[in-house]
């Protein structure tokens, strides 16, 4: 056995990105042993992601550039291997989990690489199930991945990951986005896995929750590795020793208050929310019951709580961008509408790309405001601050995730708004760029009331003079940080209240499902979207009943009744109202219902599996069932984004109201498209890379992961249109 | 030179712009509201949906990238002669891109008002001058007892000769969509790209 084969993992490379001037990675060596776990860290831009890359064959395959030097896996150097041969043995997870996912439904999502690597159709199936019920996820099996946390989504990823059965994983900063019981949740997976001999290489910044898990830590610094040091030598390194290396740190009983003394603010507001009541839809589960709270200028609040229990709920309505059912918020005793507090607030959100409008960092900071010789004086001292100055010229959206995230703290800032609300302002930062935020939210409150809606024990321990924990739509215990062993106490509160999904309100009893097969949908689908070329009445309403008869066969009457109600309304309209414009609608129109009832049919509520698999069964080429699944994935993401974005817009004050939309029009149009092209290049960026690594290119035959039978309810269905349109033709 | 061919990532790359496109189109719907208002769409979206044709024409500069758009675009407008129109004008956009160079803002330019007049024409004339056909026969007693005469006035247009003039307009449109869209592009897109 050579030296090679013993090793997992082992490279020695340099590595340029294209049109870059300076080296991505310098002569980096290394060599990672069968189920050890490795962790590298360092500062943002050191080059952690970089190496990942280059192990998972990313680079130079996706991320094209100049590579040097030689890289292998269990013994094979990875130059003779595509990506996907790579994700064969060793699986790659991303750090955001709302862009990584391919599928619709977390068991599709876990099968999607077993399909790429074409395993028989039973043989996905057992894998699906058993990977599932061998971490005791179960409860994440078969779920619509709109309805899961960001750690349960990162959980899919890592089962996805593992149903190949790959012996390495490499984690890409895995839980960036994840919270404190997510989290926890992930070290028992990876635990898991560490114990079952596979070996881990995880580029993180948050290192406490991998202190049990890691035999090494290798120290990244401008794209070389600089140290290595065992578990035990990692954790004797002081607080002063982490700080300097830029890590955070490595147990969370490390983290002691550390508050800046108590201020007077410049204007003594205050706030004030009562009795505050809110649910997204009419008559639906209330996402917060009854919260009130006061607060002053100068405060800093913390607002906690497990995914899901209403924190940034109530963040946005603090900053006026969502109406309440009832309740009352009062700023100085006088009452407040949403209109008000838009005027008032500003809403830093966690997905920092949808705030930036403008083509530069400089404008940015200075968009919407008087360019005043100070505001500039001001704006460029921070910049420089915050190690953002050589940047002043390049586009936000050409930025790294850690310096979007710097910048947007910039534009709260320099809002001359009196409150802010910050929603997890550190995520994914390294222990500088934590440590400038710090000193920029707490300069914040000089002229400012800010709630601070994170997870981070370590802003918290430096920011918040209180915290308020929402627990399932209510407030619930209120921590004073100013008061002796109160944080040990918030921290102890933590681990042990907040749960994964323990919010999650009890999903309704679903009705079993009966759904036609979708290739007599297809049919369907074909038949509506042919009559397009035609106006019979007769031959229309032939299908129109047909498409009624598949929806109810389906069990969705409430679609069914109101597409009948709205098809007799229009002829019965003009019957009544016999208007030259009804009798244009009479005859324009009831051609699209046939075509709206089909295609909801067909995408059975966003569930693209058994859609793809009645394409493959259709011999569909593989790129056409990628594009079917990517529309169905991405377009209610889509849909919900451009809602975020006009929040964004409206918490910027930028055109709002539908008068000042219409006089800015091309202004408002380029505000909200723009953002939107960027986020989807990066999603598409990311989605890619996980697809890639995950065997999308793999030239194999694909087996679904359901298999589809034709039964005699199909067949009727089949038949009827048929004899519908038959009749409609004759008739 | 770079590789031609598209990858699975300028795939999923352009699958997701057009999407930016769909919404752009959905939310326009609201002009289904009357007869008349139906004809301004093809002119309203040939103004709004050249920002996304540019940018897939500089981040994915390859052979079939305006096929796999006009493909999707028209699928997902659900009407067949509208998804036929569509393919066609992709065919079409690809056939001038490979005349003039894939990324050539002047095949851009004539690809782009090509796919507009050629997706007015599947979404809007088609299905007006055939829902016309019928209504003329119901419409002539009507318009004898004082129909709407805008309806009628929007129909004698776009039965006849004249829907040329609604074609030349969106082709107008096209342009000018094309213009803002290279202002954009240069704003944005193309100094983030030097950046």
């Amino acid at each position: 056995m050579t030296h090679d084969e013993k090793e997992s993992i082992g490279f020695d490379l340099t590595f340029t990105y294209d049109g870059a001037s300076q080296k991505a990675l310098r002569q980096v060596r290394g060599s990672v042993e069968p189920g050890r776990c490795i962790v590298l860290c360092g500062a943002s831009g050191c080059g952690k992601s970089t190496l990942l890359r280059c192990i998972n064959r990313l680079i130079p395959e996706f991320y094209e550039g100049d590579f040097e030097g030689r890289c292998t896996i269990e013994g094979r150097d990875t130059a003779s291997m595509s990506i996907g041969d790579v994700g064969e043995v060793a699986a790659s997870v991303f750090q955001d989990p709302r862009s990584q996912f391919y599928t619709t439904n977390s068991s599709s999502e876990v099968a999607f690489a077993l399909e790429n690597y074409g395993f028989p159709q039973p043989e996905i199936e057992r894998r699906v199930r058993a990977v599932f019920s061998e971490f005791g996820l179960e409860k994440l099996k078969d779920r619509n991945v709109f309805e899961l946390s960001s750690g349960e989504r990162q959980l899919v990823a890592i089962l996805s990951a593992q149903a190949l059965h790959g012996n390495i994983l490499l984690l890409d900063e895995p839980t960036a986005n994840l919270d404190a019981a997510a989290v926890r949740e992930l070290a028992r997976v990876l635990g898991e896995l560490k114990q079952r001999g596979k070996t881990l290489l995880i580029n993180e910044h948050r290192l406490y929750y991998l202190r049990n898990l890691a035999d090494e830590y290798w120290l990244m610094k401008q794209g070389e590795i600089t140290a290595r040091y065992s578990k035990d030598e990692m954790l004797r390194l002081s607080q002063e020793e982490l700080q300097q290396k830029s890590l955070r740190v490595l147990d969370l009983q490390q983290v002691k208050a550390n508050l800046p003394p108590r201020i007077t603010p410049e204007q003594p507001h205050c706030l004030e929310v009562e009795d505050l009541t809110f649910s997204y839809q009419k008559n639906g589960d209330r996402v917060l019951d009854n919260v009130s709270l006061e607060a002053r200028c100068g405060e800093i609040i913390g607002l906690i709580g497990s995914n899901g229990s209403g924190k940034t709920t109530l963040g946005k309505l603090i900053a006026g961008l969502f109406r309440p059912d009832s309740g009352t918020f009062f700023w100085d005793n006088i009452p407040q509408t949403p209109k008000m507090l838009v005027q008032k607030s500003i809403f830093v959100m966690q997905e920092a790309e949808f705030q930036f409008f403008t083509n530069s960092v400089w404008n940015e900071l200075l968009y919407g405001k008087t360019a005043t010789p100070q505001l500039k004086q001001a704006v460029e001292e921070k910049l420089k601050q915050f190690s953002l100055w050589e940047c002043r010229n390049r586009h936000p959206f050409s930025l790294s995730g850690g310096q979007m995230q710097k910048l947007v703290m910039l534009l709260a800032y320099f809002s001359p708004k009196p409150i802010a609300v910050l929603d997890e302002p550190t995520a994914g930062l390294d222990k500088k760029s934590l440590q400038s935020c710090v000193a920029l939210i707490n300069e914040m409150r000089k002229n400012k009331l800010i709630f601070l809606i994170t997870h981070d024990l370590e802003l918290i321990s430096q920011t918040c003079g209180r915290c308020l924990c929402l627990s399932t739509g209510s407030m619930g215990h209120e921590f004073n940080l100013e008061q002796g062993d109160a944080l040990s106490n918030l921290a102890r509160f933590m681990d042990r209240e907040f749960r994964l999904s323990d919010n999650k309100r009890p999903l309704q009893q679903e009705k079993a499902k009966r759904l036609c097969d979708p290739r007599v949908k297809f049919l369907y689908l074909f038949a509506a979207l042919s009559i397009g070329l035609v106006t019979d009445p007769v031959l229309i309403t032939g299908v129109m009943i047909a498409c009624l008869v598949l929806t109810l066969y389906e069990r969705r009457y409430v679609t069914a009744v109101s597409y009948s109600l709205l098809y007799a309304a229009i002829f019965l309209g003009y019957l009544l109202a016999p208007h030259s414009i009804m009798l244009f609608v009479v005859h324009y129109f009831p051609k699209f219902f046939p075509v709206c009832l089909a295609l909801t049919a067909v995408a059975e509520g966003g569930d693209t599996t058994r859609l793809c698999a009645g394409l493959r069964s259709c011999h569909c080429p593989e790129k056409a069932i990628m594009m079917t699944s990517i529309v169905f994935r991405f377009f209610p993401v889509l849909c919900k984004d451009l809602k975020i974005m006009a929040q964004s817009i409206r918490t910027r004050n930028l055109p709002s109201g539908l008068m000042q939309k219409m006089r800015r029009l091309p202004q408002y149009f380029e505000n909200i498209v723009v953002p939107m092209m960027f986020r989807v290049i990066r999603i598409a960026e990311s989605l890619s890379a996980s697809a890639e690594t995950r065997g999308i290119a793999m030239k194999r035959k694909r087996e679904s992961c359901i298999q589809l039978h034709l039964c005699n309810a199909d067949i009727l269905l089949a038949v009827l249109l048929a004899a519908s349109m038959v009749l409609g033709i004759i008739l | 030179m770079k590789n031609q061919k598209l990858k699975i990532k300028d795939i999923i790359t352009i699958t997701l712009l057009t999407l930016v496109n769909v919404i752009i189109f959905m939310a326009g719907s609201f002009f289904y509201i009357s007869p008349v208002t139906i004809l301004a769409m093809p002119v309203l979206f040939a103004l709004l949906e050249g920002i996304v044709f540019y940018v897939i024409s500089i981040k994915v500069p390859k052979k079939g990238a305006f096929l796999i758009y006009c493909t999707i675009r028209g699928i997902m407008g659900f009407y067949l002669p509208y998804i036929l129109f569509y393919v066609l004008a992709g065919v079409i956009a690809e056939l001038v891109m490979a005349k003039f160079r894939y990324g050539n803002p002047k095949g851009v330019c004539v690809s782009y008002i090509v796919t507009q007049v050629l997706g007015a024409i599947g979404g809007t004339v088609y299905p007006y001058v055939i829902a016309y056909d019928r209504f003329f026969a119901d419409a002539e007693a009507m318009a004898a007892q004082g129909a709407n005469q805008n309806v009628l006035a929007a129909a004698n247009m776009i039965q006849s000769w004249r829907c040329l003039v609604l074609l030349l307009a969106v082709a107008m449109a096209a342009l000018l969509g094309s213009l803002i869209a290279k202002a954009i592009l240069k704003k944005h897109f193309l100094e983030e790209k030097h950046a």
